[in-house]
């Protein structure tokens, strides 16, 4: 708008414009200017329509996802989802991308294979050579001699020795023909690259968290204690142990601040505790000298005065 | 034409107008009362300190948030007369009859009320940063400081956000590393509580936070008096602490119409039932905000959970329906770590701070109680949000129900 009045002033030299004249041009102005005006407001309306229609759907978005991954969680798919990206952790630190690059070359190969060493005559195979192993007799060792009678009594055996030749001559021929296998260039882990240069070592921040190491011991959490199992005497137990003596004086506060407690469920702090009895901090001390609020809700029986963490 | 009045219009009581107006038809008239045209973005105060947002940053006009249709008085609030249903504003700017009240005056710092603390150094070596002002002094004290020891007191509790402390020490600790002077600060935190984190689950994830940034604790700590010419601090169990800074959370109190009205308890908080959000006690007054005297934290985030729930009730209210027990002290707050890095909590009446993700249960993006830099964008984000879609009463998506969705128990 400023500067739309100073081009019409600048046009319409003071001096020499009428009245007239300068409202003219005025409404010239301002009749583009609304044009203007009504363009960018129509602009705008799509906008503000797409962002109403939006806000409820995003909460149903919200809602119908937060409860779709709860589930999910529930059943473990996230711990398992972490273990994967170990997994793949590990492979990518030890294989390189020619490595993977190879291996997809293979694939088909490879599930071939996969196939044929699961069909059902192999499978059962390898079953029965898995019991073998789970057997709680292993066949004794056995000589030459033992093994040559066995041969010669054992149809099956002699059977198996022909196949395990076979075999072996198979493998013999592959062995022949292929080229080393070597994994491309020490993958990974040899040296791992290094993006910074390495940072001195500071000696307050940036360092990890010592999360393990000296932890400070975790706060004393005090319970509610029913009114079944609370009394003075319970009180006057539980102050005999921490070297106090309690008097009428002392359980005035007690008692205010476990029906302060079953009122409001949350135990009062000192504050609290001198504006309701009407007692000064510095009394409260004179009956509680160490930990007032502590104290008080401990004798009282009481979850302790907590902030939110 | 029925009225309906709201008190403060800062987070909760701007946040109210907006949704209200939106839905209230012209048979409803509405009017929101503050006593000043500034709006602050109160979670900025915490970064003043340290130059990361200045003044112009975190002040704006109330007015630019207040929708059409609201008609927006200034003028200090005197008292409410329930049995009239008046509000009686100061300076004779008039009296507002009710239908309906909403309180949200929010709460103030009176450091007035500790021994001292408003004496000799106040704004010089003893500072607040809940006000614009403190906030604004204390950077220049900061900027000058070649080292000593700053000490950070909690007088006593409840204050606003009760985790500001702790992410003052937290950045503290980060700028005075950047400036080069950090083995010549000395850092301490007095709390009135027996512990930095008093919560079970809280303290055995984040206990490892005061060794790594060497801030020494004195737990039990209740401030008797500050003692400003000899910079000591002193504790009614007779400790006495020497600081070249006091950065102080002084006591926090309601409001003073609320007392002069006769309808709060002793520190000025308007007794507020905890799940249905009417003031106890008093026919078609509800509140909201920093300003009841609830047992869940005070913060922006609460007022918004609050809101989604007031605003149900009220439009119930109106219809003559019974008022739902909806609220649960549902509080979500960012907390600054320092060194790019922040944490997230979520709780409420019931359930501690638990770790997990945020809000999409094993994918966050926000994680609960571990520190990341996702978290301390979104405390940067929320400034925006805050500006954008809190107090202006959009829908956020989430719900304002706490869920144990993401959380580990
Ligand atoms: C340093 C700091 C950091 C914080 N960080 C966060 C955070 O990270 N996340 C978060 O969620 N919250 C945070 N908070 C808390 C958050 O700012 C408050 O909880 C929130 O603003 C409360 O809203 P409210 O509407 O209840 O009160 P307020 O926003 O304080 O509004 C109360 C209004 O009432 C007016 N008023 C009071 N008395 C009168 C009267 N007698 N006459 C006229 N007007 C009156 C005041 O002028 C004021 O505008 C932080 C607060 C501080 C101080």
């Amino acid at each position: 708008m400023q500067e739309q009045t100073s081009t019409i002033a600048g046009a319409m030299p003071r001096s020499k414009a009428t009245v007239e004249q300068r409202l003219a041009a005025l409404e010239v102005q301002l009749a583009h200017i609304t044009t203007q005006l009504d363009k960018v407001v129509a602009a705008q309306k799509p906008m503000v329509d797409f962002r109403q229609e939006m806000e409820p759907i995003m909460r149903e978005m919200m809602d119908a996802s937060i409860a779709h991954l709860a589930h999910l969680e529930a059943r473990g798919y996230f711990d398992f989802a972490r273990e994967m990206v170990y997994l793949v952790d590990r492979i990518v630190e030890d294989y390189s991308p020619e490595d993977l690059h190879q291996l997809a070359e293979q694939a088909a190969n490879i599930l071939d294979t996969v196939r044929a060493l699961t069909q059902p005559s192999v499978m059962a195979v390898a079953r029965d050579v898995a019991q073998a192993f789970e057997e709680e007799r292993h066949p004794e060792p056995q000589g030459l001699w033992g093994a040559w009678r066995r041969i010669r009594k054992e149809k099956n055996l002699r059977r198996g020795i022909g196949f395990a030749l076979d075999l072996l001559g198979r493998v013999g021929r592959a062995v022949s023909r292929a080229p080393r296998f070597s994994r491309a260039e020490g993958g990974k882990s040899a040296a791992p690259a290094q993006l910074t240069a390495p940072r001195a070592p500071s000696k307050h921040n940036g360092a990890p968290a010592p999360r393990s190491s000296k932890s400070p011991a975790p706060p004393e959490q005090l319970v509610f204690v029913a009114d079944d199992a609370w009394s003075r005497e319970y009180a006057s137990g539980i102050a005999a142990s921490i070297g106090m003596q309690l008097g009428d004086g002392h359980f005035k506060l007690i008692e205010f601040a476990r029906d302060d407690y079953k009122k409001n469920g949350s135990a009062p702090n000192i504050r609290r505790i001198t504006t309701q009895t009407g007692l000064s901090t510095s009394q409260v001390y004179e009956l509680f000298p160490r930990a007032p609020g502590l104290t008080i809700s401990r004798l009282a029986g009481v979850p302790k005065p907590a902030g939110c963490i | 034409m029925k009225k309906l009045v709201i008190l403060g219009a800062g987070t909760a009581g701007t946040m109210m107008a907006n949704k209200l107006r939106h839905h209230l038809g012209d048979d409803w008239s509405i009017t929101l009362v503050d006593r000043d045209e500034d709006h602050v973005y109160q979670p900025g105060l915490l970064f003043l300190p340290f130059g990361i947002y200045n003044e112009t940053d975190l002040v704006r006009r109330r007015r630019d948030f207040i929708p059409e249709g609201v008609d927006f008085r200034v003028a200090e609030i005197d008292v409410v007369r329930p049995d009239k249903k008046q509000v009686v504003l100061q300076r004779d700017a008039g009296v507002l009859d009710y239908d309906i009240l909403v309180v949200a005056t929010g709460t103030r710092i009176v450091p007035a009320e500790t021994e001292g603390m408003t004496g000799a150094g106040w704004h010089e070596s003893v500072f607040d940063f809940y006000t614009l002002d403190g906030s604004a002094k204390l950077r220049s004290a900061l900027e000058r400081w070649k080292g000593g020891r700053l000490i950070l007191n909690i007088v006593d509790m409840p204050i606003k956000c009760p985790v500001a402390p702790l992410e003052f020490l937290f950045l503290a600790d980060h700028y005075f590393h950047e400036a080069g002077i950090r083995d010549a600060v000395e850092l301490v935190f007095a709390t009135p509580l027996d512990a930095a984190f008093t919560k079970p689950r809280a303290a055995e994830t984040l206990g490892y936070l005061l060794e790594q940034k060497q801030i020494k604790l004195e737990t039990n700590f209740t401030t008797k008096r500050v003692d400003g010419a000899a910079k000591q601090l002193h504790s009614y169990d007779g400790r006495a602490l020497d600081y070249d800074i006091l950065v102080t959370i002084p006591l926090h109190a309601g409001s003073e119409w609320i007392k002069r009205s006769g309808i709060g308890d002793d520190m000025g908080f308007l007794p507020t039932d905890k799940h249905t959000l009417k003031a106890e006690g008093l026919e078609d007054v509800f509140a909201l905000g920093d300003t009841t005297n609830l047992p869940t934290s005070k913060a922006g985030s609460v007022a918004h959970f609050q809101g989604d729930v007031l605003f149900k009730n009220i439009t119930r209210h109106i219809r003559g329906l019974e008022l739902l027990p909806e609220f649960d002290g549902h509080a979500n707050c960012f907390i600054e770590t320092g060194f790019g890095k922040g944490m997230l909590i979520d709780f409420n009446y019931d359930t501690e701070p638990l770790p997990g993700k945020f809000p999409l249960p094993g994918i966050g993006p926000f994680s609960l109680l571990r520190e990341t830099a996702i978290n301390h964008w979104g405390k940067l984000g929320f400034k925006w949000v805050y500006w954008n879609m809190l107090i202006t009463g959009r829908e956020l998506p989430l719900d304002h129900r706490m869920l144990m969705a993401g959380k580990v128990a």
